[in-house]
């Protein structure tokens, strides 16, 4: 047949793709565990740099850092984003989707006109480079997510369990408690764990707004980098990974395919 | 006793006005349908009734008391939504049981009446199970006792058969009615479908546009339609426009190439008049009798109990239905004489 060459290339085509995106993912992995600190071969065992990430590196302390300003954005986000998206379903539908584009902003404005942006704000006030800073401006750029997150599951279900409640007796803070938080709860965990990620990974906001001399893991790693770095961040990167895989498997648990995502937005 | 009363209810959405002064009252216990083309507006009263739609103008009153500015949750009505609305989140007991336990009723109460209920709409056994897992059939019932142990004061069913396959309709359709019958509930059932209408109602209220068409109980209905609309939309009718036409006190309409026999019902010789005769309302033999057409066959279809015959008397073109049986003999082309029965033959001007 004459579309079996075709498909050949397409299949390979594919390959390569998948390829490029995990070839050095899975480098990454190995050379964490290999001895040389230059990602050299030949390849021999060793747990060292494992070792070493845990007890002689300032990488753990920034790990640290940024997990718990990543957990405190993704909480505020999540609670934030949820009272948004609820919000706008009791106002007109015009007012609310010119909201709804509105609040997507953040994530289309590139991040670094964003961060100088508020760096010139807290300054202005006087607040200058802060902890607090740095938390407001990972919320803005993740709140987004949350909000769309949500607001897709309002889209999505049924809305009449809603007017049943209703009409068997139940008030409105009733129905919320019942029937529609229940109903927006895997739209605000997914909104949460990706809030989670991309606060992670938001170097330019934590760069410009975190205070002097503290470093989040991206600042630390990007300092690192310029002076060179042991094989101690191999490590660190991938357990990172290995925690990634595990949201990404527990969001497709939630029924959050990558390709339901698109659909959403 | 009147258990419901619909008053001078007028209701526009935006500019478009869905409800034009509808009046109506619904006897204790009675199985009332409203019955209707889509957009006619029948699911507007139903949520006009159950609160969660404020009409312009007008009051419903149940049981004697206005209820027109009570909010919904405090007016004790049960209602069976087309897609069931179940609780996802809640087992088929937990569902039963939610209208009860915001009634704060004791433990044991709430268990009794899961039970009663279950039994009601044989799902024993299936107080644990998700409702997600649940056949459309099932969810119907789980919705529909869930709606009935609150003791509603009314019950509303909106479409609750449509989206069920043939088979398990016709079953629920049975199981529907005896259960109303059962309990004695007042019951207001909003459907699109003129067979379910006519199978379990008391009484039909047929609605177009936004005014009532008839109200009436399903016999006549049928057979003694009002308007052309209520002979065409409940099974289909032959309409056929003619002249009314007098002769020594016997009144006829006479088309193109036709002259069918009526009941006087008001107007004066020639005027322009509607005619509709049901399909089925036609006598079919193979030689002339008296006051018979002559009905060319151009086509015949199968349907299982009955055959359609379609055909011509005169010029105009019409629809008869005969039992298939006898339809055998009848092949395109051949040649019938029909006459509709005179007492079900009906025009409108």
């Amino acid at each position: 047949m004459k579309n079996t060459k075709f498909n050949l290339f397409i299949k390979i085509w594919l390959l390569c793709t998948y390829a490029i995106i995990f070839i050095p993912i899975l480098v990454i992995i190995i050379m964490s565990f290999n001895k040389t600190p230059f990602g050299m071969l030949p390849f021999k065992f060793t747990l060292e740099w494992y070792q070493l990430l845990f007890e002689g590196s300032n990488l753990f302390a920034a790990t640290i850092l940024s997990l718990k300003l990543s957990g405190a954005v993704a909480i505020t986000s999540m609670i934030i984003g949820t009272l948004t998206a609820v919000g706008a379903q009791y106002v007109p539908k015009k007012v609310s989707n010119l909201l709804m584009s509105v609040a997507q902003l953040p994530i289309i404005i590139p991040w670094l006109v964003q961060a100088i942006a508020l760096l010139l704000i807290f300054n202005l006030t006087g607040l200058g480079r802060s902890y607090i800073g740095m938390y407001f401006g990972n919320l803005i750029v993740v709140l987004p997510y949350c909000i769309m997150m949500v607001i897709a599951r309002f889209n999505e279900a049924d809305r009449t369990p809603e007017d049943a409640a209703r009409m068997l007796g139940a008030t409105y803070p009733l129905v919320f408690k019942d029937v529609i938080f229940p109903m927006l709860l895997p739209g605000i965990i997914t909104g949460g764990l990706m809030s989670f990620m991309v606060s992670f990974n938001a170097f330019a906001m934590q760069y410009f707004l975190a205070p002097f001399g503290v470093r989040t893991l991206p600042m630390e790693i990007f300092t690192m980098i310029r002076v060179g770095y042991k094989p101690d961040m191999n490590a660190l990167a991938s357990i990172i990974m290995i925690i990634t895989i595990a949201f990404v498997l527990l969001l497709n648990k939630l029924g959050y395919s990558a390709s339901r995502l698109m659909k959403s937005k | 006793m009147n258990n419901l009363i619909i008053k001078n209810i007028n209701k526009s959405f935006g500019s478009n006005q869905v409800l034009f002064d509808i009046n109506f009252q619904v006897k204790k216990g009675d199985f009332v349908s409203l019955l209707g083309p889509s957009g006619c507006g029948k699911t507007t009263i139903l949520r006009i009734i159950n609160g969660l739609e404020t009409a312009d103008t007008g009051s419903v009153i149940i049981n004697g008391k206005d209820v027109t500015n009570v909010p919904v949750e405090k007016r004790n009505i049960g209602m069976v939504f087309q897609n069931y609305a179940l609780f996802p989140t809640m087992s088929v007991s937990k569902n039963i049981a939610y209208g009860l336990k915001i009634r704060k009723k004791s433990k044991k109460e709430i268990e009794e009446k899961i039970k009663w209920a279950l039994k009601l709409v044989k799902l024993e056994g299936m107080e644990d199970r998700k409702t997600t897992r649940l056949s459309g059939g099932q969810q119907q019932r789980v919705a529909l006792a869930r709606a009935l142990v609150i003791e509603p004061e009314i019950l509303l069913l909106d479409e609750p058969l449509s989206a069920l396959d043939r088979k398990i309709r016709a079953e629920m359709q049975f199981e529907l009615r005896n259960i109303q019958q059962n309990i004695g509930i007042t019951t207001i059932f909003v459907t699109h479908d003129q067979e379910e209408a006519l199978t379990m109602s008391d009484k039909i209220i047929l609605m177009n546009k936004g005014v009532i068409e008839q109200e009436s109980d399903p016999f006549n209905l049928y057979n003694y339609p009002k308007s052309i609309f209520a002979s065409d939309f409940l099974g289909k009718a032959n309409i056929l426009e003619g002249v009314l036409k007098e002769n020594k006190g016997e009144w006829y309409i006479e088309g193109e190439g036709w002259k069918i026999d009526v009941n006087y019902k008001g107007g004066k010789s020639g005027d322009k008049v509607n005619v509709a005769v049901r399909g089925e309302h036609f006598k079919v033999e193979n030689e002339p009798f008296e006051g018979s057409l002559k009905f060319i066959i151009t086509n015949k279809i199968f349907t299982g109990t009955v055959c359609k015959l379609f055909g011509k008397i005169g010029e105009d073109e019409i629809e008869i239905s005969i039992m298939s049986l006898k339809a055998e003999q009848y092949n395109q082309g051949d040649t019938a004489y029909v006459c509709p029965s005179k007492k079900t033959t009906l025009y409108f001007r």
